[in-house]
C-alpha cells in the first residue's frame, strides 16, 4: 500500500515538475510592484468616478421626478411632472385622468372676432422675461395683421409657475382688472414693470400709475374679496396641463377643432408664415 | 494556566516587502498553470491587487492566502481559456496557424497535465499543484486551511485521482 502511494507520488511529480517554467525566466517585482500601484490609482479613480456618477445621476433623476426647472429660452411647466405620471400610472392604474369639459373664459381674455377661423391662445406667467418680451414686442403685431382683420382670435390665458413667487398674485391683479374693465392695459403694465415689482411682488404700485384712483380701488375689492378671480387661474392651469405645456410662453393655435401646441412663438416671421398656411 | 493576551493593536502590514518576498514565486507557481509567463505575471500582479484590498487575508498567513489565491486564479484561467478555444472553434472550424510561441509551448505532456488539473476536483488540484511548487505538508495545511494531520493522506488521494484521470484519458504513458 505505502509502496503504491509513493509510486503514485513519484509518478504525478514527474507529470507535473513538466510545468516547470524555465529557468531563464525571472518574474520582474519592480515591474510587477508598478503595476498594482497602478491598478490601485485606476481602482481609486473609477471608485471616485463611480460614487460622482451616482450622486449626479440621482440628483438628475430626482429633477426630473419632481422638480420643474428654469430653461434660459422660458420656464418649464409645473403641469404633470414624471414623477406624478409614474405615480398614477404605477399606483393607481392609469396613466392620466380622463378630459373634463373645458372651463368657462373670462370674456376679458378674449380679443377679436368670435367667427374667426382660428383661435390662437396664449400662456404667460407674469414673472417669465420671455412672455414679457413676447407680449410688449409679437403680440402687437399679432393684434394689427390678423386679431384686427377678423382673422383670428385672441385668448390670453395664465400660467403662474410655482417657481415664480409672485406670478399669481400678478396674475390675480390682471383678472381683478380684467373684471373692472381695463384688461389690456393692467396686462401690459405688468409685463412692462416686470424687473420693479419682481422684487417685492408689489403689483399694486405699477397699476395704481395707469389706473384712475376708482378703477384701482375697484381693482383692489376684486383681489381682496372675489374668489372667482382664481377660480379663473386655476382654469386656465387646467387648460395648460391638458395642453401639455413644457414652457411659457407657449401658443395653442386651435384650427378645424383641432389644438395645436406650438412650441416657440417669439420668431414673429415663423408664427406668421405658419398661420398664413393655416388660413389658406 | 493563563491564556494568551491577544496584542490590544496590530502591526500594520507592510505590503511591500510582502510583494518583494512572494511575488516571485507567486508568478513561477501561476507560470506552471497557465501556459503565457506573461500572462502568469499579470494574474500575479491581479493576486497582489486583491491582497491590498483585502484587509483580512493581511497578516501572518499572508503567504498560504497568496499560493492559494493564485492556484486558483491559475486554474481558473485555465479553464477560461479552454472554454474561449472551445467557443472559437465552434465559430471557426478551420484552424488558425498557431503562433512561433504557441508551437515552442506546445508541449503535448504539458497540455495533457494542465487538461487534467482543470477535471479534477479543485481542491485536489490545488493540493497537487502547491505540493509540487515544493510546499511543505506545513505550508500546504496552512494555504489550503487544512488540518495538518491530514494533510498526507489527502494529498495521497489527490495524486491517486490524478493518476486515475490521466491513464483514463490517455493510457500508461
Amino acid at each position: 500500500m505505502e509502496n503504491r502511494e509513493r509510486n503514485d507520488n513519484r509518478w504525478v511529480e514527474d507529470r507535473l515538475s513538466r510545468l516547470e517554467p524555465s529557468n531563464d525566466w525571472r518574474p520582474d517585482a519592480e515591474r510587477g510592484l508598478e503595476r498594482v500601484r497602478e491598478r490601485r490609482r485606476v481602482a481609486r479613480f473609477r471608485r471616485r468616478v463611480g460614487i460622482w456618477s451616482t450622486a449626479a445621476g440621482t440628483v438628475i433623476i430626482t429633477g426630473l421626478l419632481f422638480s420643474p426647472v428654469c430653461e434660459a429660452a422660458g420656464c418649464t411647466t409645473p403641469a404633470r411632472n414624471l414623477g406624478e405620471r409614474l405615480w398614477l400610472s404605477v399606483f393607481t392604474g392609469k396613466s392620466e385622468p380622463k378630459p373634463a369639459p373645458a372651463p368657462a373664459l373670462a370674456p376679458y381674455k378674449v380679443t377679436g372676432s368670435p367667427t374667426a377661423p382660428i383661435t390662437c391662445e396664449l400662456y404667460t406667467d407674469y414673472q417669465c422675461p420671455a412672455c414679457a418680451r413676447l407680449y410688449l414686442d409679437v403680440v402687437p403685431m399679432l393684434l394689427t395683421d390678423y386679431v384686427q382683420t377678423g382673422k383670428i382670435r385672441l385668448v390670453h390665458r395664465d400660467f403662474p409657475l410655482t417657481i415664480h413667487a409672485f406670478s399669481r398674485s400678478a396674475a390675480r391683479y390682471a383678472n381683478a382688472a380684467g373684471k373692472a374693465g381695463f384688461y389690456d392695459l393692467a396686462v401690459t403694465r405688468i409685463f412692462q414693470t416686470q424687473d420693479v415689482w419682481s422684487r417685492d411682488g408689489n403689483v399694486e404700485a405699477p397699476l395704481s400709475q395707469v389706473l384712475a384712483p376708482d378703477a384701482m380701488e375697484r381693482v383692489r375689492g376684486f383681489v381682496r374679496e372675489d374668489s372667482s378671480l382664481d377660480k379663473t387661474i386655476d382654469a386656465d392651469l387646467e387648460m395648460g396641463r391638458r395642453d401639455q405645456l413644457r414652457q411659457t410662453p407657449s401658443l395653442v393655435v386651435v384650427a378645424s377643432g383641432k389644438r395645436q401646441l406650438v412650441p416657440s412663438v417669439d420668431n414673429y416671421a415663423l408664427l406668421k408664415r405658419y398661420l398664413d398656411a393655416l388660413l389658406h | 494556566m493563563t491564556a494568551p493576551v491577544p496584542d490590544s493593536q496590530e502591526s500594520p502590514f507592510d505590503f511591500e516587502s510582502a510583494f518583494r518576498e512572494y511575488y516571485a514565486r507567486v508568478a513561477r507557481l501561476i507560470a506552471r498553470i497557465v501556459r503565457d509567463p506573461g500572462r502568469a505575471e499579470e494574474i500575479a500582479v491581479e493576486v497582489f491587487y486583491r491582497l491590498w484590498r483585502n484587509r483580512k487575508a493581511q497578516g501572518e498567513k499572508v503567504g498560504g492566502w497568496l499560493y492559494r489565491t493564485a492556484v486558483r486564479a491559475g486554474l481558473y484561467e485555465v479553464r477560461r481559456e479552454a472554454r474561449r478555444e472551445r467557443v472559437a472553434h465552434f465559430f471557426r472550424p478551420s484552424a488558425r496557424p498557431a503562433s512561433p510561441h504557441e508551437v515552442h509551448e506546445s508541449n503535448e505532456d504539458q497540455r495533457r497535465v494542465r487538461e487534467v488539473l482543470t477535471k479534477m476536483d479543485p481542491q485536489r488540484a490545488e493540493l497537487v499543484l502547491l505540493r509540487s511548487a515544493g510546499l511543505s505538508y506545513a505550508e500546504l495545511a496552512a494555504a489550503l486551511d487544512l488540518n495538518p494531520a491530514s494533510v498526507g493522506t489527502l494529498l495521497g488521494r489527490a495524486q491517486q485521482v490524478f493518476r486515475k484521470e490521466y491513464v483514463k484519458r490517455y493510457g500508461e504513458p
